[in-house]
């Protein structure tokens, strides 16, 4: 059952562009902005259950007795939240990326600051994921989670999208 | 599942960039549309010619009427400040972890 609904889940993340484009708008911009907002919502999608899921868990843990116990039975989640979260966040990144390419000649320094700052979050998640040497993996843990680059990357979308829509 | 990871993440990587392909032919259809109208207007190459290179120089212009391009203050602050952010959290982190690696070491001695 489950070998069925990782092949379907992610049939369905790649058919996530192609509403960008199914537009019959003979104007390209339009749907390369499409693409943009593919991008947030993929983001959004992709970080706040999981956000939410591992501050549950660390507030469970904590608080003990009950929701301790709670705790323990979630950890057999965490897995698919974590593919989820990597599986999103990649749709979100190429996207955003390939949103980004096609209108490279109205880069701003905005944009070029968001690409930069996405691409550090992505470069520190792929090798958390993927390194199997411990010193790198706690580095890039403490860096993948910091509330500053966070905080930066939420500031740069939100400000993307204001000068954007002028 | 490790092979599985690794093939569902090299098939999303080609899916997100074969994207680019969808408006590969645009220009040239943009091309042939002018063709067919300068034929229409009856219109040699010189004038042909001449009349796209109005049509770029008009496109640059539209392009100086960006309001946060590269080069500006405010916009060159908000780059630094990006690369600044970058560098401290990197720094930082650093930090973290010599600071909580040092006094284990001290203490084994």
């Amino acid at each position: 059952m489950k070998t069925k609904i990782i092949p379907i889940i992610f049939l369905l993340l790649f058919l996530a562009p192609i509403p960008a484009f199914a537009d019959d708008d003979d104007d390209a911009e339009d749907a390369i902005e499409s693409l943009g907002w593919v991008a947030i919502g993929a983001g959004i999608i992709a970080n706040l259950p999981f956000i939410l899921f591992n501050k549950w868990r660390k507030y469970a843990v904590r608080a003990g007795g009950q929701s301790l116990l709670m705790a323990r039975q979630a950890v057999q989640f965490y897995k698919p939240v974590l593919n989820f979260h990597i599986i999103l966040n990649s749709v979100g990144y190429f996207t955003g990326m390939t949103h980004g390419l096609l209108l490279v000649n109205d880069l701003d320094s905005i944009s070029l600051s968001l690409a930069i700052t996405m691409t550090v979050l992505m470069i520190s998640g792929i090798l958390l994921r993927y390194t199997s040497s411990r010193n790198t993996k706690v580095f890039n843990r403490l860096l993948h989670g910091q509330f500053g680059l966070v905080f930066l990357l939420v500031a740069l979308i939100v400000l993307h999208v204001l000068v954007g829509d002028d | 599942m490790k092979a599985l990871t690794l093939g569902l993440f090299l098939l999303l990587t080609l899916s997100v960039v074969t994207v680019p392909t969808v408006f590969a032919d645009e220009d040239e259809e943009e091309w042939d549309d002018d063709e067919r109208e300068y034929e229409q207007r009856g219109l040699g190459d010189m004038e042909r010619e001449q009349d796209r290179e109005r049509e770029r120089e008009h496109e640059d212009d539209n392009d100086d009427d960006e309001g946060l391009t590269l080069g500006g203050e405010i916009p060159d602050a908000i780059l630094y400040g990006t690369i600044a952010v970058i560098i401290g959290s990197i720094a930082y982190t650093g930090y973290k972890i010599y600071k909580t690696k040092r006094p284990k070491l001290s203490a084994s001695r």
